[in-house]
């Protein structure tokens, strides 16, 4: 009874104390700042899925290599950029030019998305030398300033009767009435095939075969004119013996055009959205800053309570560890231990604690010296208890109000060394970081390009995050540690 | 010192020992003769017991034995020695101009409280703590080298370098400029608030009083007395960060391609070149050993109880 009674004014007490603690700490305006953008990066890092439809790394090419921010369109000079346009075409979207079509010869039909080309329907109307065209076009709209990069993808399958002759060409018509063979196949296999078609048009070869410099833009060549584009498939046959048959059998077909804007930051080298990476990113130097602050001030303070409460012996050597450890540029050794142990963000994580214990072991030794000498721990020791009892449950809570604002201050420097460490191309490379942002864009011309949308935003989301987290820091050591307050 | 330079070798030892598999199988080529990778282990020294290995290894590393490097094929020394001056002309001017910034920053904060001297040393102190140094590197090289391209985006000296000695002096600081100002940027707010608490410390002891009351000028009360007596403290801070100012360093020689120890470090990171790797991290750990005894030089300079 009673001791339930005490647990319940224990519990009021507490209460009564954070609240008290939350009324102080909102007098602080740094803190203030700090708490109300620390909560925004966790909703962030929340809320990713939410905020963004793309995967960071596994979705490329969701617009053209380092494309802008799709909001630059507003500057007059980029009212016209290219946006990404993916035209998919159906069975049905085709029209067949009546013009060609040979309605004893050829047979198109629709099966579910797939068009369906077959030949000869008759077989008696063969004659010597006799050729037979068909014409499928599909119209489509392009409004926008010259690409850098388009693709065609689709898929045909051939099946192929006896000595079936056929060619296929796909042209491309511009709104001048230019047409450019974008591919071309003749087929001479028989029985069933499969063939997987991609064109993209920073092709070398096509470009040749165009009869263009190689080291041209065929995208910019093609699509330089605004207004209605034709794709054009000609199928024609040859000559075809009695028996033979042939039957194409087209899927939809892709074409997209890369744009040049892009979403609220653009994309990177790869084409990959910058903004859902800059999301993402929160969580990882969230996770590595914290739990690498937390295991750098456990082991901190196991030390500094160890080389403090025993003295003498045990904290001579201690000590001179953390003197040591100190003296050694952490930077360098981070990287050539990453490179030994793997580049993984576990491993990542464990290194930062492990080399970034020593300032908090001292400060918490310090503050143990000072604690061992008071009257409560000499009672506590007179009543008979044990060493460690005395250093966990007389020191321990003594030392707590340091160990939460260092553990707050060191969030940052874990923060910032991962970020550097990415940043040299060391981090975890199956993860979005900040820091592996700026190694893209440091190392595959994202300043060559002045692509400040690529370089500002994880920079300054990085410096925000720890300035975050100094000013949470700062504020919780000026009410926690009240003697260290300025004066 | 001698303890902890046995110490960072010993870290080396145990860091390069510890490689998933040994030197000679993950160098040479495994189809090697079993015979043939037993003579090279032999003439690596590998077949000895472990003690006699880390005798060896100290004894190289203090004779300045640091191998070859896979990828050159050069004594790694003598391409680290080739480097060194420009790591030190980096380094030692980002150090001086920082503090020589940071502190004026600092005094100037204190004698006047709460105008916009102490804002802003206040303010670049916490900017300090949370700017990554390369981030503003990258700003700089952005602003300063391509979108308004008046310095160069990377090397040590124009290649050709000039011929006339003053003109290659001029081309070295040109080129040094943003890196200079990199680390200068990114350390300098962290000595103004250093510096500024100190003092603010010190201006309320008892011979502050006395020096005013004496009828001092102020110049010389902040100087003479204040300044004068958090030159210790101020020491020790600065032994303490200079692991931090080679970790700035090294990562502005990376961003500005500078011809240093901490970009040659990155180079064999990304070559997986063992000897250079370890050679660079020595030579770096013996930089930093090397400024904190001259911190401790310094320090016994200036505060005269420990002079004797």
């Amino acid at each position: 009874m009673t001791t339930k009674k005490a647990k319940r004014r224990q519990y009021g007490a507490f209460v009564r104390r954070v609240k008290d603690f939350i009324a102080v700490y909102k007098n602080s305006k740094l803190g203030m700042a700090g708490a109300i953008m620390l909560f925004l990066f966790i909703f962030f890092a929340i809320a990713a899925p939410l905020l963004t439809p793309y995967e960071p790394i596994k979705d490329t090419y969701l617009a053209d290599s380092v494309a802008m921010p799709l909001w630059m369109i507003m500057v007059p000079e980029y009212k016209n950029a290219p946006r990404t346009t993916e035209n998919k075409f159906n069975a049905s979207d085709w029209t067949i030019d009546e013009s060609s079509l040979n309605s004893n010869y050829f047979e198109v039909m629709q099966k579910n998305d797939r068009l369906i080309v077959q030949f000869p329907k008759v077989i008696d109307v063969l004659k010597e030398n006799e050729t037979h065209e068909l014409m499928m076009v599909v119209n489509f709209d392009y409004p926008y300033d010259p690409p850098s990069t388009f693709n065609i993808k689709f898929e045909l399958k051939t099946t192929i009767i006896g000595e079936a002759d056929y060619a296929i060409d796909l042209f491309l018509k511009t709104p001048s009435g230019i047409n450019y063979n974008l591919w071309n196949i003749e087929g001479m296999n028989q029985g069933n095939a499969s063939i997987k078609a991609v064109i993209d048009s920073r092709d070398i070869p096509l470009k040749m075969r165009l009869g263009l410099d190689p080291l041209s833009n065929l995208a910019k060549t093609i699509f330089s004119e605004k207004g209605e584009y034709e794709l054009v498939f000609k199928i024609s046959s040859g000559q075809l013996n009695k028996g033979d048959e042939c039957r194409l059998d087209f899927s939809k077909i892709n074409l997209k055009i890369l744009g040049e804007v892009h979403g609220l930051l653009g994309t990177d080298h790869v084409g990959s959205d910058i903004f859902s990476q800059l999301i993402y990113g929160t969580r990882i130097s969230l996770l590595i800053g914290i739990l690498a602050a937390l295991l750098s001030i456990s082991i901190g303070l196991l030390v500094g309570l160890i080389a403090g409460y025993y003295g003498s012996f045990v904290d001579e050597t201690l000590m001179r560890i953390v003197d040591i450890l100190l003296s050694i540029p952490g930077l360098a050794l981070l990287m050539v231990l990453v490179t030994f142990l793997g580049k993984n963000i576990w491993n990542i994580i464990l290194l930062l604690g492990i080399l970034g214990w020593m300032g908090f072991a001292r400060a918490s030794r310090s503050q143990v010296l000072s604690l061992k000498e008071r009257t409560f721990v000499e009672a506590s020791r007179a009543l008979g208890a044990s060493n460690k009892r005395i250093m966990f449950r007389q020191i321990l809570p003594n030392v707590m109000p340091l160990v939460f604002a260092t553990l707050v201050l060191s969030i940052p420097g874990a923060i910032l060394t991962e970020s550097a460490l990415s940043f040299l191309g060391l981090g975890d490379p199956r993860i979005s970081s900040w820091g592996r942002i700026l190694y893209n864009a440091y190392s595959f011309g994202g300043f060559s390009k002045l692509a400040w949308w690529w370089i500002l935003p994880p920079g300054l989301a990085i410096t925000i995050l720890s300035l975050s987290f100094v000013f949470i820091g700062h504020a919780l050591d000026e009410i926690l540690n009240p003697r260290l307050r300025k004066r | 010192m001698a303890i902890t330079l046995f110490a960072v070798i010993t870290i080396n030892f145990i860091v390069f020992n510890m490689m998933p598999a040994d030197p000679v199988s993950t160098i040479l080529d495994p189809n090697l003769p079993f015979e043939a990778q037993q003579l090279l282990r032999k003439e690596f020294g590998l077949d000895k017991p472990l003690y006699i290995r880390y005798v060896l290894y100290v004894k190289n590393l203090l004779s300045g034995e640091l191998g070859v490097s896979f990828w050159s094929k050069k004594p790694v020394i003598d391409e680290i020695m080739e480097r060194l001056p420009n790591t030190i002309l980096l380094t030692g001017a980002a150090a001086l101009t920082s503090m020589f910034i940071g502190i004026s920053l600092g005094i100037f904060a204190s004698s006047k409280r709460g105008s916009k001297f102490d804002i802003a040393a206040i303010g670049s102190g916490l900017f300090a703590y949370g700017v990554p140094t390369f981030f503003i590197g990258l700003l700089l090289l952005l602003v300063f080298a391509y979108l308004i391209p008046i310095f160069p985006t990377a090397g040590t000296i124009s290649r050709p370098p000039p011929t006339e000695f003053f003109a290659r002096i001029l081309d070295v600081l040109w080129h040094l400029t943003l890196p200079l100002l990199t680390i200068t940027i990114a350390a300098f707010g962290g000595w103004a608030l250093y510096t500024r608490n100190l003092l603010l410390d010190v201006l309320t002891e008892d011979y502050i009083v006395t020096a005013r009351a004496k009828g001092l000028s102020e110049r010389t009360v902040l100087f003479k007395h204040g300044f004068r007596n958090i030159l210790p403290p101020l020491i020790t801070i600065m032994a303490l960060s200079i692991p931090g100012i080679f970790t700035g360093s090294l990562i502005t020689e990376v961003i500005f391609s500078w011809h240093g120890v901490g970009r040659f470090l990155f180079e064999g990171v990304m070559r997986v070149d063992y000897p250079v790797m370890q050679g660079c991290f020595y030579i770096i750990a013996i930089l930093v050993l090397l400024s904190n005894f001259f911190a401790d030089i310094l320090y016994s300079l200036v505060d005269p109880r420990i002079r004797r």
